[in-house]
């Protein structure tokens, strides 16, 4: 492979991996503002739920 | 004590949370025990004299969850029957290590998406927020968290808290 052919490759690269990490970041984004200020929402339960995940899943 | 779903007894005579979570109310406080959690005969207590029992109790694994609904959430909550939650529910709990603290460890959070964003999930989204919420830890339309609130089909994959849902 030539070398004009492998920068191409390698900027296109770079280029997708950063297109990529500025749409994860807008969506995180937009969900972050989604739930901004969910103190004032409906609160479902007063007491805490008690909740054992011996696999510390969440 | 609601017992739905257990393996059998251990030598012990405790019994092991099966594939199934059990859910349990009393006085106002809702009970999630998640598969593996080993139960006391005859006890709503989970409690540890062996190694697991340990892990769950001092392992930071046991927490208290704090959930609040946005509009289209509760109002989904409060219909009754529960048909499915729509687009733009939004749930978010709030994990706490104790019953007392006002402030969360983090969040988890549930968000309903498009129809088709996620169709083995009810196009729900879940999504692990840390504390103040300004930052987007994990984000999952598969995985764990899917694979324990499968278990919740029948209200779409929320799990009943108190009341709610429980109708």
């Amino acid at each position: 492979m030539n070398p004009p052919r492998l920068a191409w490759l390698a900027a296109t690269t770079l280029l997708a991996i950063a297109g990529a990490a500025l749409a994860t970041g807008k969506a995180d984004d937009v969900a972050l503002k989604q739930i901004a200020g969910y103190r004032t929402w409906t609160r479902v339960n007063e007491k805490p739920v008690v909740v054992e995940n011996p696999t510390g899943a969440d | 004590m609601d017992l739905r779903v257990v393996d059998a007894p251990s030598t012990s005579g405790d019994v092991r949370v099966g594939s199934v979570p059990i859910i349990t109310s009393s006085r106002g406080t809702t009970s999630i025990l998640m598969p593996g959690a080993i139960l006391i005969r005859g006890s709503s207590k989970t409690a540890g004299t062996n190694s697991e029992d340990k892990r769950t109790h001092d392992g930071g694994v046991k927490s208290f969850g704090v959930i609040y609904a946005n509009g289209p959430a509760g109002d989904a909550i409060l219909a009754n029957p529960l048909t499915i939650f729509p687009i733009n529910s939004i749930i978010v709990r709030e994990k706490r290590a104790t019953p007392a603290d006002e402030q969360p460890q983090h969040l988890t959070v549930m968000i309903k998406r498009e129809r088709g964003f996620n169709p083995k999930a009810n196009d729900w989204e879940f999504l692990s927020v840390n504390a103040t919420g300004t930052k987007v830890l994990q984000r999952q339309k598969n995985g764990s968290c899917v694979k324990c609130h499968a278990t919740q089909a029948a209200t779409d994959f929320v799990y009943p808290v108190n009341n709610f849902l429980q109708r």
